[in-house]
């Protein structure tokens, strides 16, 4: 089975997480489509690996994950805020944020 | 490997990275994505890559359990209609016409070689300076989210 269809599957769900991203006001489906759009990068980039491309992808991959990873604890400390202050998940709604 | 698996496999992925945004309730929306995460580690598998598919569920296991606390927790703020179907479905034709254009007519390689095994790990640490960035990364993250909403929550406090 040819490479091109795992890039092709990777730039769909790419192009779903990008779409999602643009489209969505909610602060937590905003988040969920960054984690799509980085898991269509490592699909890429094991297909890229498997099929020939002489690299080490380890650290590549390790650094993506932890990028998921970061945001699940951003996420956990934006929503512990918004609890505190009564506010909504609406992304339009953040403005009211106080600095 | 055959190609039906594969077709089958994309085909429900796609559908299910899709439902996160068709789906009502935020934690529908999770569970989507967790599906998401299952499916593209069996593309993994289908890539003749079992230890990264492992170690991707591992990592994000921990991810989606979160998810699923605030998800729940995040039920009762999410009143609103919070995806522009519209939109989002225009973007996607867009964007998917773009992607696909761009690898449209390129002949790729087919010769599958590598495999990502243990001895891939210890090459890994050769380059351990980067192994320590993403630590670094995550811990600075944390902190500075810390940080920020201490003085978020000072400032509103100050306000009141």
């Amino acid at each position: 089975m040819s490479m091109l269809l795992f890039l092709i599957l990777s730039l769909e769900v790419l192009a779903i997480g990008f779409s999602g991203l643009i489209a969505s006001r909610h602060f937590l489906i905003m988040i969920f489509s960054i984690e799509v759009m980085l898991l269509s990068s490592t699909l890429a980039a094991t297909a890229f690996y498997y099929y020939g491309v002489n690299s080490n992808i380890g650290v590549f991959l390790f650094a993506v994950w932890a990028v998921m990873a970061s945001e699940v604890i951003a996420v956990v400390a934006v929503y512990r805020y918004l609890q505190e202050s009564d506010m909504s998940m609406d992304i339009k709604k953040l403005a009211e944020m106080k600095w | 490997m055959y190609l039906w698996v594969f077709v089958t496999v994309a085909l429900l992925e796609s559908a299910a990275a899709v439902s996160i945004y068709l789906l009502k309730g935020v934690l529908h929306s999770t569970l989507a994505l967790s599906a998401v995460f299952v499916l593209n580690s069996f593309a993994f598998l289908m890539l003749q890559q079992p230890l990264l598919a492992v170690i991707q569920l591992f990592i994000v296991i921990g991810g989606i359990a979160t998810y699923l606390i605030v998800g729940t927790a995040a039920g009762q703020r999410t009143t609103f209609r919070h995806v522009r179907l519209p939109a989002f479905a225009a973007m996607f034709v867009l964007l998917s016409i773009v992607l696909d254009y761009s690898i449209y007519g390129t002949s790729f390689s087919s010769l599958p070689t590598n495999t990502f095994s243990a001895a891939g790990i210890a090459a890994m640490f050769s380059s351990i300076g980067l192994l320590y960035i993403i630590v670094l990364m995550l811990f600075s993250v944390s902190i500075g989210s810390i940080l920020l909403l201490k003085r978020f929550k000072k400032e509103a406090g100050d306000t009141r």
